[in-house]
């Protein structure tokens, strides 16, 4: 976008005209969907007939107005495109443009060339999660996010909750205009509001303003709220976040005298012990763990495999790649580390008094290996704890880190100046009181969504009402907003200036790709504002930038590389007496039975914290290890649900601590017995058209003193049935060979034994097949490396413009899915239907490309055939008449069926602007016709295209990237040129654990798997 | 040519038609035919009919049906256009027969109703037979013997007369219109 | 096995059978007319018009369920990821199989020289037309985009694309058109000379017109009818192996899958029993009926409904045979899926449909091992029921049972039917009474001229010493 660079012409970017023509004879409820199109265009400036367009609709048949503009109406469409292509800077000259500079990422045209893509750097910055993008832009809209291989904590990869960032994007529930008390209102109105409340305010120094905000690692943020600090002395700032990691930052003042970050690096670890944490699955770091984790499990490696174990109470995806698991209490994970450190004091290593502390309560054998392990691993091991367990816990793993050796080799710190000097919870609580008290004359509320998620025994909505004024900023209207007289429209991240450091302390720029949709104001413009001193974001971000990070020139190069500056680590002393104190506190719970249960809430990989409930991408994802949609359970293990009587779909009263909730229960193998544990996020009463009312609120059973997990819960049976959506009814492979595995000590001595595993005699062709000359494209998937995080369906969901189809249609097994996670369960015992500590495997499976393919064969219209040159079995949409032939016959059932037009029916259905999500290159598909994947046929011919105009006639290898690929934080899917012997592909297909899935039926699959090598310490193998 | 005219005699039984049609022949004539409700077993020897000519217009119609339909998979699939599917060959002529069979069945089916129309002369919605009121009973329970006038030995009252002779009933001269 | 081989020993007449009166109660050749012409001439009774009115509701039912259907979309259906065929193709091919029964007696029977067809042949045929056009919306609306269908006809088009022939779904479109056609062709010649007998006695203009026109001028002319019965000779020649051929290939879309379950050599003969097992019961359930309410006791003698029950006898133990011999080459096999699938047929989530079936087509048969049920008429009528019952089950367990756990456990799941798929079974009996109403009513139910023809009177040497019992059938 060259007219990006032309200068500064001053703009003002949040001002903008108010006339409200035709809007306000509308129902002003807080979702107008209706006006979507209307106020879009305003934010576009005249595009042309718009609003003649609305005025006539609106007079001539104001009930068919909303009909006329919500679907995707020719009309709209167009004059929408027209908008999109405005804020790509094509449309006139009077179209509203920003003036601040963007440096495209990568491929940087002289002049923006319509259907050509564009990259930017940019930085997902969610409640201590910051990882770096770059999104690509066509014409002007954000359409799909990729990871920023130059951010740590992406290294090139996503996961699903980036990848989602563009469907919230575009959702027609966000908050489209300022609303005062539920009617339509401009911002000049708010700001004139705002100036004489400042004025007020100021007199008594800030008495009586209340600032909530959410946990983030900005550092013009925290400048900002410094800023607003400054010039309001007296008012008071809290910030709440529902999942922070606050107990992890206590943990270090505790051992270290300041707030610090730990930063593994997982590939230098030959042992990984993880208590409660989920490294791969939900840290802030858990892309780049993942990366580093999976560069030690290839058994032919250098280095030799990596050893996970896992001690944890529910299943994570990390416990699900470990090598060794132990189930136990949420409680007592501080009483395993203190047993833990006892037996390496036995093996002679040296650790601060009173942390060691023998206990009977874990199986001697696993501790007793493990310690030895660790004792001859020292420097090369690592030992995480989840950052929610408490602070003691916490600080116990970094003495025995100390101990062992691993800080400063495995374990390093990155400072935290984020981190707010008061902890959340106290600041909430106070805040409430205050709230109830009736101090507070302004509450200010900078996104977040704390009448939702502040601790139950608050009772912050209520408080909340009882300020004089309340102003929520909010990307989309939520229970806060209900309560709050002044709605203000929030950015999305993605229309956004602002910046972020990653958890080793790495600074990245957030950067807009889009004009604000709604006409909204980020984080730090309102800050600035409220100081008194309204600037511009980019002003803001450029100037704090300037101030602390360097000059013109690395501005410019941070904007084109998203990041800048390194990792910033600290050396820092290790305290053992505070440690020595603090430990010995930590004592073994009392013990949880069938009517007094350990109470667990886990953050939801999905809706993470309930922001992103109404993303229809995210609900429908299924759960790594539940493989549940669309709802959160009260999960039991097995044994735990036997000795209660209950069974997947029950619904029960959970009753802990005077708080009770109901919930359906899901019975999950792999979880401690006697505890329920129930994932946050859902139960949202007022999110949008997708996500209200999903699942149950877990929120109402939390409180101040049990943030995380809580004793003496009681279940009771009640009346009605969940009838939980999930993608998978059957756990059991039925002794199949699937996904076949070994130890890697079976694999040294018989490599090949993934291939002999054939059932059955192997069907042979009659004929003779076609030669397939040329680029033919493969994929080799690496079950050892496959953690089933998800992030591989997502992002095909974004990249084929995969339709959503909401819970009860998913209950009807009709997800649409290119790319599933079959998650299977393996008893560990020799009873197999013994699933008390199951083993558990993932295996992703898409269209593996046959090349002999039984869908072909039955096609009776030929819809389905084979393309000669790269050898895909090719899905030709407008030829389908749908007769679900090619279904029934595919073995591998990866073929998906438009059953209804889910794109205009039920949760999917677009309206004008969701339908800018779409990605140009991909057909959307319509009622009555079979899809799949097709290896992101789309990239592929992008490659071609691009190879031909250099002239040469082969595409280089790693040219062509899968979405699924690309996103796969472990790269355990490699994809390429299976005719060339040299390529990455053919070169994982040449390894003796390589093997084709059915391939007995002669099907010739073009994806095949690499078998999963388990690690275990050859001593717990009996 | 002079106006057709036909001599129709009217039986009661299959014996008696067979008996009067084996005199007619003896007595010379060819062109005469039988009108019965059901194929009486004999008549057919007694009044020297031809055996069919269907079969061999079945045939060329079978034939024609099987190569034709063949001939269109092989075209439409390997030559028109040429897809791969299931790694089959082009013409996989295996796959092809069931509508080559399925074709050749139809076609020859075909041949053997239309051919038979064709033969018999039929659809003949107007015939001088039809137009006399007694004739009618044919397809109930009486058996009928018809002179046409294009017989050589056809003489109006001779005729009349041999035909009462061998017991034909309420003979009749009818006149084409 | 293959049907002619085992034809001869049930079929051929016994010696003491031929001596069987076809035709009780020593009727003359205007009898027959009368008897059977006679149906179509009188004021039809109440029963006739109530029938009629309850069969065209019933077809509104399919009317108004296929129309929403083509609106709303087959999501309405019970179907799902892996069960993509769940009623629309049982219903499919449960009324092909139905409609075996006429063409197979028209031709096959009459090849074998059963002169014990003449009296329910047409009846027959007519079924058969009937059921097959039920069939035929199946195929029709069970597709996701309705409006493509014709994409199955090789038609040359602006896409310059051809159908797929190695489809088995599109030799099915080949295999059922043609013997829809052939059927009506056959049925149709067979009806000329009736449809003449019917317009000599006509009384009003409209009959004597329509009649007339359908009859083509027929006037029973020796040469006519000599190239005629060639023509029907040639017509069940051909007709023999296509009705055998049709449920092959219907049976091959299973057969030529990979799916456990349904790739099974053994399915074509299989089929093609199944198919006349469940056609001759239908035609059996009809004759009963019509031969009460239309007082053709001595055309449909007890004599017809025996023979038609040993066909039943005889087809439903060789689909008991199928039954048990998939089983056996399942573990014969050595692939585990296979083994898998039919123990999950016998004992998995489908166990009731299963076991339904065995006892409608395995057990309920053998009561005609003895000769007092093969002759009460209450018994056949209620066995030939519970066999249809029990064929539809067939259809469905191979499907769905197959279907819905095939190779990957990730992919399982379970199919229930929804209200749609229901209405739409249901709607298709309205077409088939609908228009076997209306045959009774408007047609010759009997082949007036064929039973004619095997009366003792109709062989010119009658009343001389007795000859050959099947002479009249030689003389074809």
């Amino acid at each position: 976008m060259s007219h990006r660079h032309d200068g500064n012409e001053p703009h003002d970017h949040m001002h903008h005209d108010p006339k409200s023509d035709g809007v306000a004879e509308r129902d002003p409820a807080l979702l107008p969907v209706e006006e979507n199109g209307k106020i879009y265009w305003r934010s576009a400036d005249h595009v042309a007939g718009t609003s003649e367009f609305h005025e006539f609709v609106t007079r001539e048949f104001p009930q068919g107005a909303d009909e006329l503009l919500d679907p995707v109406s020719r009309r709209s469409f167009i004059s929408l495109m027209g908008a999109s292509v405005a804020f790509a800077g094509l449309g006139t000259a009077c179209v509203r443009r920003p003036v601040e500079k963007i440096i495209p990422y990568a491929k940087r045209p002289e002049d923006l060339l319509p259907g050509l893509p564009q990259y930017y750097a940019t930085t997902f910055n969610v409640s201590g999660m910051v990882t770096g993008l770059v999104v690509e832009s066509n014409d002007g809209r954000p359409t799909k996010i990729e990871g920023n291989k130059l951010h740590p904590a992406s290294a090139g990869a996503t996961g699903s909750l980036e990848q989602g960032a563009v469907l919230s994007l575009y959702d027609p529930d966000r908050t489209v205009r300022v609303l005062k008390g539920g009617a339509e209102s401009e911002w000049p109105a708010f700001d004139a509001d705002w100036n004489e409340r400042f004025v007020a305010l100021r007199a008594k120094g800030g008495e009586g303003l209340l600032v909530v905000h959410e946990a983030t690692r900005s550092p013009a943020h925290a400048a900002m709220i410094a800023q607003l600090a400054e010039a309001l002395p007296k008012a008071t700032i809290v910030e709440w976040d529902p999942v922070s990691g606050e107990q992890t930052l206590a943990a270090t003042r505790l051992a270290y005298g300041q707030a610090l970050e730990p930063v593994y690096r997982l590939e230098r670890a030959d042992s990984i012990v993880a208590v409660d944490a989920d490294l791969l699955g939900s840290s802030p770091f858990h892309l780049r763990y993942g990366r580093d984790w999976a560069s030690r499990r290839h058994p032919e490696g250098p280095g030799g495999m990596n050893r996970v174990w896992a001690v944890e109470p529910v299943f994570t995806v990390t416990g699900g790649a470990a090598d060794h698991r132990l189930r136990i209490r949420a409680g007592e994970a501080g009483t395993f580390l203190r047993a833990l450190a006892a037996e390496l004091q036995q093996r002679g290593v040296s650790l601060p008094a009173g942390v060691a502390a023998a206990s009977d309560a874990f199986p001697a054998a696993f501790v007793q290996t493990l310690a030895k392990e660790l004792a001859g691993k020292r420097g090369r091991s690592v030992i995480a704890v989840g950052t929610h367990q408490p602070a003691e816990v916490q600080a116990i793993a970094l003495a025995l880190n100390e101990a062992l050796g691993n800080v400063g080799e495995t374990v390093r710190f990155a400072a935290a100046p984020h981190a707010p000097s008061k902890s959340q919870v106290e600041g909430i609580a106070a805040a409430a009181k205050a709230l109830d008290a009736g101090k507070v004359d302004t509450l200010v509320i900078l996104g977040g969504n704390p009448a939702f998620d502040a601790p139950a025994d608050l009772g912050f909505g209520a408080a909340m009402a009882k300020a004089k004024h309340r102003i929520h900023l909010a990307e989309a209207p939520n229970e806060t907003s209900l309560l709050a007289d002044w709605v203000l429209p929030q950015t999305h991240f993605l229309e956004e200036w602002g910046d972020a450091t990653a958890l080793d302390g790495t600074y990245s720029v957030v950067q807009p790709l889009i004009q604000p949709i709604w006409d909204g104001r980020s984080k730090v413009e309102l800050l600035s504002q409220l100081a008194g001193a309204p600037k511009k974001g980019y002003e803001i971000v450029h100037g704090h930038f300037l101030a602390t990070q360097g000059g013109e020139a690395e501005w410019r190069k941070a904007l084109h590389d998203g990041v800048h500056g390194g990792a910033q680590l600290v050396e820092a002393s290790f305290q053992a007496g505070a440690v020595s104190a603090a430990a010995a506190k930590v004592a073994r719970p009392a013990a949880a039975s069938a009517d007094s249960l350990d109470l667990v809430f886990t953050v939801d990989h999905k809706v993470f914290d309930g922001r992103f409930s109404n993303n229809g991408w995210l609900q429908e994802l299924p759960d790594s290890m539940s493989k549940l949609t669309w709802s959160n359970a009260a999960m039991l293990s097995p044994a735990t649900a036997k000795a209660l009587g209950l069974e997947t779909n029950q619904m029960v009263r959970i009753e802990q601590g005077g708080r009770s909730l109901d919930a359906g229960v899901w019975v999950q193998p792999g979880l401690a017995d006697n505890t329920v544990a129930i994932a946050l996020g859902y139960g949202r009463k007022h999110a949008g058209r997708v996500g209200t009312g999903r699942g149950f609120d877990a929120y109402g059973l939390r409180a101040t003193d049990s943030l995380w997990m809580a004793s003496g819960a009681k279940l009771s049976r009640i009346a009605g049935t969940a009838l939980l959506p999930t993608t998978q009814d059957h756990q059991s492979m039925e002794g199949r060979p699937l996904v076949r595995e070994q130890t890697a000590k079976e694999y040294a001595a018989n490599p090949t034994y993934a291939q002999t595993l054939v059932k059955g005699p192997r069907s042979l062709a009659l004929w003779k097949s076609h030669e397939y000359v040329g680029q033919q494209w493969g994929m080799s998937i690496d079950l050892n490396s496959c953690i089933g995080c998800n992030g591989c369906m997502i992002a095909c969901q974004a990249e084929n413009n995969i339709p959503v189809v909401g819970p009860e249609q998913v209950r009807m097994g009709r997800q649409m899915h290119w790319i599933r996670i079959d998650r299977y369960f393996a008893s560990s015992t020799d009873d197999p239907s013994d699933l008390s500590e199951p083993e558990v495997v993932h295996q992703p499976v898409s269209c593996v490309q046959c090349e002999d393919a039984p869908c072909e064969n039955v096609c009776p219209v030929a819809a389905t055939v084979h393309s000669k040159d790269g050898g895909l079995n090719d899905m030709i949409y407008n030829r389908c008449i749908g007769t679900r032939y090619c279904s029934n016959n595919c073995p591998y059932k990866v073929r998906r069926f438009n059953f209804f037009d889910w794109h205009q029916e039920g949760e999917g259905a677009l309206t004008d602007v969701s339908q800018l999500r779409f990605n140009p290159d991909v057909t959307v598909r319509t009622r009555g016709v079979m899809e799949k994947c097709t290896y992101c046929v789309q990239r592929i011919n992008v490659a071609k295209r691009d190879t031909k105009l250099r002239g040469s006639e082969i595409v280089p290898d790693g040219a062509i990237v899968p979405a699924c690929a690309q996103a796969c934080p472990t790269e355990a899917i490699v994809f390429g040129d299976i005719n060339d012997p040299n390529s990455r592909v053919s070169k994982s297909k040449a390894q003796p654990r390589s093997y084709e899935m059915l391939g007995e039926l002669g099907t010739k699959p073009r994806t095949s798997y690499l078998a999963r090598i388990r690690n275990p310490n050859p001593e717990m193998v009996s | 040519m002079a106006k057709q005219k036909v001599l129709v005699a009217e039986f009661d039984t299959p014996a008696e038609i067979l008996a009067a049609a084996d005199k007619l022949r003896e007595a010379g004539y060819r062109s005469f035919d039988a009108h019965t409700p059901f194929p009486v077993h004999g008549l057919e020897k007694a009044m020297k009919i031809p055996d069919s000519r269907l079969g061999w217009i079945v045939l060329a119609h079978g034939v024609a049906g099987g190569l034709g339909g063949l001939a269109l998979q092989w075209y439409a699939n390997a030559v028109s256009y040429q897809m791969t599917i299931g790694g089959k060959p082009f013409f996989s002529f295996q796959a092809f027969v069931p509508v080559t069979f399925a074709l050749t069945i139809l076609l020859a089916a075909f041949g053997s109703v239309f051919g038979m129309f064709f033969l018999n002369g039929l659809p003949r919605w107007s015939h001088p037979l039809l137009s006399h009121p007694g004739f009618r009973k044919f397809s109930d329970d009486k058996f009928f013997l018809s002179v046409e006038s294009r017989d050589a030995k056809f003489d109006a009252t001779r005729t009349h007369a041999l035909l009462e002779q061998i017991g034909g009933k309420r003979v009749a001269m009818l006149e084409a219109k | 096995m293959s049907l002619p081989n085992v034809m001869p020993e049930t079929l051929v007449v016994p010696p003491e059978a031929a001596h069987e009166e076809l035709v009780s109660g020593n009727r003359s050749f205007h009898d027959i007319t009368e008897l059977v012409s006679e149906v179509t001439e009188r004021k039809s009774d109440l029963a006739w018009y109530v029938s009629l009115a309850l069969a065209l509701s019933v077809l509104g039912v399919l009317g108004g369920s296929v129309l929403y259907l083509i609106w709303a979309g087959i999501g309405i259906w019970g179907l799902s990821q892996p069960v993509g065929w769940g009623w629309d193709i049982t219903n499919f091919v449960f009324w092909v199989g139905i409609g075996h029964a006429g063409t197979l007696i028209s031709a096959i029977l009459f090849l074998f020289r059963q002169k014990w067809r003449t009296s329910i042949n047409r009846f027959a045929e007519a079924m058969t037309l009937f059921a097959v056009a039920c069939a035929l919306i199946f195929p029709g609306i069970h597709v996701g985009r309705i409006w493509m269908v014709y994409f199955m006809a090789p038609l040359p088009n602006q896409m310059g694309m051809w159908p797929n022939f190695r489809s088995p779904l599109l030799w099915d479109v080949f295999a059922v058109g043609t013997y829809a056609t052939v059927s009506l062709l056959f049925w149709y010649v067979g009806l000329i000379p009736d449809l003449a007998t019917l317009r000599d006695r006509a009384t009003t203009k409209l009959r004597s017109f329509a009649y007339g026109v359908l009859s083509l001028g027929w006037r029973g002319s020796m040469r006519h009818w000599m190239n005629y019965e060639r023509a029907y000779m040639i017509l069940a020649g051909i007709s023999t192996p296509l009705v055998l051929s049709v449920h092959t290939i219907v049976s091959f879309d299973f057969a030529t899958s990979v799916i456990p379950g349904w790739h099974t050599t053994i399915f074509p003969p299989y089929f093609v029993a199944g198919a006349i097992f469940s056609g001759f019961a239908m035609v059996v359930t009809l004759m009963v009926l019509a031969r009460q309410l239309y007082g053709m006791k001595d055309l449909v003698t007890i004599n017809h409904l025996e023979k038609m029950n040993k066909i039943i006898l005889l087809t439903g133990t060789l689909v008991g045979y199928a039954y048990g011999m998939e089983f056996f080459i399942a573990w014969y096999s050595g692939s585990e899926y296979e083994q898998y699938a039919f123990i999950n047929r016998a004992f998995g989530p489908y166990a009731w449909a299963y076991w339904t079936m065995i006892t409608c087509n395995v057990l309920t048969p053998q009561f005609f091992w003895f000769k007092r049920f093969r002759r009460s008429i209450p018994v056949m009528f209620v066995l030939s029921i519970v066999v249809n019952i029990g064929m539809w089950f067939e259809r469905f367990v191979i499907i769905v049972t197959s279907l819905h756990r095939d190779y990957l456990p990730s992919s399982w799941g379970y199919f229930m039917p929804s209200m749609w798929d229901i209405l739409i079974f249901v709607g298709s009996f309205g077409l088939f009474f609908t228009l076997f109403l209306l045959f009774i009513r408007f047609l010759p139910m009997i082949a007036i001229s064929e039973v004619k023809g095997v009366m003792p009177q109709a062989n010119p040497h009658h009343g001389h010493e007795h000859d050959v019992p099947l002479a009249a059938a030689e003389a074809r």
